[in-house]
């Protein structure tokens, strides 16, 4: 049992300046004569510093204390110095290259040289980060409720029934379809991937071809398919890739949302809440603002836009840059972006917004929350530090 | 006289007012990181079309070091049609140039540049690189740096942003358990970074590119006429010439690399004095474009006249002290007698030793090294070394502007043994 020494550091200290004011007291009480006289403070004070400097032990007595006092902090300092607990250095991962499948990759490098035969149906333990146990089979459908405490790993596909929990990670070397409710921690496709209504993912999923994800899932840390990643309703996220994301269509038409407005005639107006493209003008140029920026419905911005506001597009507006916001970034439906989003705070992409085209790789990044609506395609990722949310 | 005792005790009074603004400069800064907003800017984003880039590697007598940033910059995860490395073999007489040029037979997309004649120094080897360059961006490294594998995309891609001038990364001393002063260099490199950097950029004030781990808009740079090649601290009159034209100069805290910290007190004197002496240059010729600049806000300015101040406070410190001497020796020590003085003194000596130490502990716990921390009073000896230094350098240039002395760019000399 580790020893408790921080009451022994109290009580010596306490005696310390108890004996020290055993000493200075009675004897400052002495030179005063009348303990009782109540002179003011500041002329107490001074007799004090007087009497001290004539009183040879209490000048050095006090010279010790404030050495003490300025070597104290010290003591830790050469402790450290002579017998370092900081060793390392602050480490930068030398091999660390921006990839969509990071988190899948490390996991499957690790298990691929420990887990032997996959032909093989059996449970086996191997050591990964820690021992772990791994139930290995073949094709398999798991139609009862059920929960595997293992890694599991299937050599073909797999097709589960609803609330199945798969507590440990799941490979799939087919194509997966899991039903209503699953619990997943991680899983790993080489086919597709269907994820039933209100699935559960607490880290990653990646697949080599379609993800589908049906209404109200939750999908974890990042979600990486290798072909299409469509999301249903209502489904929260942090991290998706997909060639594209696509956004299933809303159930339910809502009006368009039309952010700014105001806008009076064909011609560029700034005030003092921003500046505003009228609709169906073509800008050449990149447009930068320290302020809000609206561009109007149909619209085209040749280059990018950067605001130290907020970015709004009405239908139908293009953008064939880069949108960069300080603020939030809005867009109405069906409008364009060839280039990449970011905002430091809100991103709401309207319905039908596509951002970048077939074949290339773009970014939707809305730092705070990223809120995607209904027919929203997106070409490369979309990411967000907080909240990612499907909305109607 | 009495004109001279009121200069002496205005000089007092100024002295301690503007001792009070950095104090508080450092303590925002560090409640920024602690609690602030943090503003991350783009190294997230994952993007198929980048610009071209070109790495530029400026090396003088640099066989110690050559081949170990060559072979990192050899497998660097960047497309290899938009990618090129020029390293610039600046005036070497050691085995410098053969490195560069077995590296150069071995990858195409190495091509160095041998400087034999013209003026030396790293701004005049930017501006003959600068011609040659091929890239849209140019990223810089000093050769004793060790670039990770995806630094230059992460640098890249924040040009993404057409207002983005420069981009700055961090720098982390990767040798800095070899003696008390590399272990003292972390701590101030760790303070510098991720606190003070990072904080001016939550605060939309004005981070500084490092002329290292950072690149730059190559035709920007040529528009502006390229480096003063009489510059020693080229890096912060980029930061000054970008902002004081329109151009925003990005800090970012995640984009990191080991660089190698200088282990003699004297090659970091040394360094200091240059880094004092230049930054010094820049502020005589830059403070008053920046403040008249139209796309600087009040605040920014602000935060540039402290930031071009900087390297100016250790001489003014010292003078003070010849001054707080002086009075005292006059008998004009009743200046304390004044409630204001009183009270801008006290708040010095609670708030002002405590301040900078602040800044380094927040940075030292924000980067999870703990332990370090108990190193933190020894920082007072490096604050008083650096003091000297730091005054040395700016009574350098103080010099350099009355006599129209130009400096002789001074190499820090490298410590790595294999």
């Amino acid at each position: 049992m580790a020893k408790n020494r921080t009451l022994p550091k109290i009580i010596t200290a306490g005696a310390g300046f108890l004996l020290f004011l055993a000493i200075i007291v009675p004897r400052v009480i002495a030179a005063d004569g009348e303990p009782s006289q109540m002179l003011p403070f500041h002329e107490k004070f001074l007799q004090f510093m007087q009497y001290i400097f004539t009183v040879p032990e209490l000048f050095w007595l006090l010279v010790l204390v404030m050495a003490a006092m300025i070597v104290l902090p010290f003591y830790a300092a050469i402790r450290e110095l002579l017998h370092p607990r900081d060793i390392q250095a602050q480490t930068v991962d030398m091999e660390y290259t921006k990839e969509f499948r990071y988190f899948e990759r490390a996991f499957l490098e690790k298990l691929c040289p420990v887990i032997g035969d996959v032909t093989i149906s059996d449970v086996r333990v191997v050591m990964l980060s820690k021992t772990e146990k791994i139930e290995v089979s073949g094709a398999r459908r798991v139609m009862d409720p059920r929960t595997f405490e293992t890694i599991v790993y299937v050599n073909g596909d797999i097709e589960t029934g609803v609330g199945i929990v798969f507590e440990k990670e799941l490979i799939v070397a087919g194509s997966a379809q899991l039903g209503h409710d699953t619990l997943l921690r991680a899983i790993s496709v080489r086919g597709s991937l269907t994820l039933g209504r209100r699935a559960s993912l607490s880290r990653w999923a990646g697949a080599d071809g379609d993800i589908t994800a049906g209404d109200e899932c939750i999908l974890g840390v990042q979600v990486v398919s290798g072909k299409t990643l469509l999301l249903g309703q209502g489904c929260l996220f942090k991290s998706l890739s997909g060639a594209p994301i696509q956004i299933a269509p809303s159930h339910s038409e809502r009006p368009a949302i039309v952010p700014g407005g105001d806008i009076r005639s064909h011609a560029w107006y700034i005030n003092r809440d921003g500046f505003s493209l009228p609709p169906g003008v073509t800008v050449e140029k990149d447009i930068i603002a320290k302020t809000n920026i609206v561009v109007g419905a149909g619209s085209r911005v040749r280059g990018s836009i950067t605001a130290s506001g907020t970015v709004g597009l009405e239908a139908g507006a293009v953008v064939e840059g880069s949108i960069f916001a300080e603020s939030g970034v809005l867009t109405a439906q069906d409008c364009r972006i060839g280039g990449d989003i970011f905002s430091q705070h809100q991103i709401l992409l309207g319905s039908g917004t596509i951002v970048g085209e077939p074949g290339s790789v773009r970014s939707v990044i809305g730092k705070d929350k990223l809120f995607l609506s209904g027919g929203v395609i997106i070409y490369g990722t979309a990411f967000s530090e907080r909240d990612g949310e499907v909305i109607p | 006289m009495a004109m001279l005792l009121i200069l002496l005790r205005a000089y007092m009074v100024f002295l301690i007012v503007v001792i009070l603004i950095y104090i508080l400069r450092h303590l925002i800064f560090s409640m920024n990181r602690l609690s602030g907003i943090q503003y991350t800017h783009y190294p997230d984003i994952m993007d198929s079309d980048l610009p071209s880039v070109t790495v530029m590697v400026p090396m003088h007598n640099e066989e110690k070091v050559a081949r170990n940033i060559l072979d990192l910059l050899s497998v660097i995860d960047y497309p290899q049609s938009l990618f090129e490395v020029i390293p610039i073999n600046d005036h070497s007489t050691d085995g410098t140039v053969a490195i560069l040029d077995q590296y150069a037979a071995k990858f195409p997309y190495i091509r160095p540049l041998h400087r034999s004649s013209g003026r030396r120094g790293k701004s005049a080897a930017l501006n003959e690189a600068l011609i040659r360059a091929r890239g849209d961006i140019i990223i810089l490294f000093d050769a004793d740096y060790l670039p990770p594998q995806g630094i230059v995309r992460s640098l890249a891609v924040c040009f993404k942003n057409p207002v983005v001038g420069a981009v700055m990364g961090r720098v982390i001393p990767e040798n800095a358990q070899t003696n008390l002063l590399t272990k003292l260099l972390a701590l101030e490199r760790s303070a510098g970074y991720q606190v003070d950097q990072q904080a001016r950029q939550n605060m939309h004030l004005i981070p500084q590119f490092g002329g290292t781990v950072g690149g730059f808009r190559k035709d920007i740079v040529r528009e502006l006429g390229g480096f003063s090649p009489d510059s020693l601290t080229e890096d912060t009159e980029l930061t000054f010439r970008l902002l004081i034209n329109g151009w925003q100069v990005l800090y970012n805290n995640r984009i990191e690399c080991y660089e190698e910290v200088p282990e003699d007190w004297d090659v970091r004197g040394r360094q200091i004095r240059r880094w004092a002496r230049g930054h010094c240059q820049v502020m005589f010729r830059y403070m008053g474009a920046m403040l008249r600049s139209a796309y600087l806000s009040p605040v920014t300015k602000f935060d540039g006249v402290l930031l071009l101040f900087i390297y100016l406070v250790p001489l003014l410190l010292m003078v003070g002290i010849a001054d707080a001497v002086t009075l005292f020796f006059l008998d004009q020590v009743r200046l304390l007698d004044s409630m204001f003085i009183f009270l801008a003194v006290a708040m010095f000596n609670i708030f002002g030793n405590f301040a900078p130490f602040y800044q380094v502990g927040t940075a030292s716990f924000l980067d999870g090294f703990t332990d370090r921390i108990r190193l933190l009073p020894f920082v007072l000896f490096n604050f008083l070394f650096n003091m000297l230094y730091t005054a040395h350098g700016s009574f350098d240039a103080i010099i350099d502007i009355l006599f129209g002395r130009t400096g002789l760019w001074q190499k820090t000399e490298r410590f790595r043994k294999s």
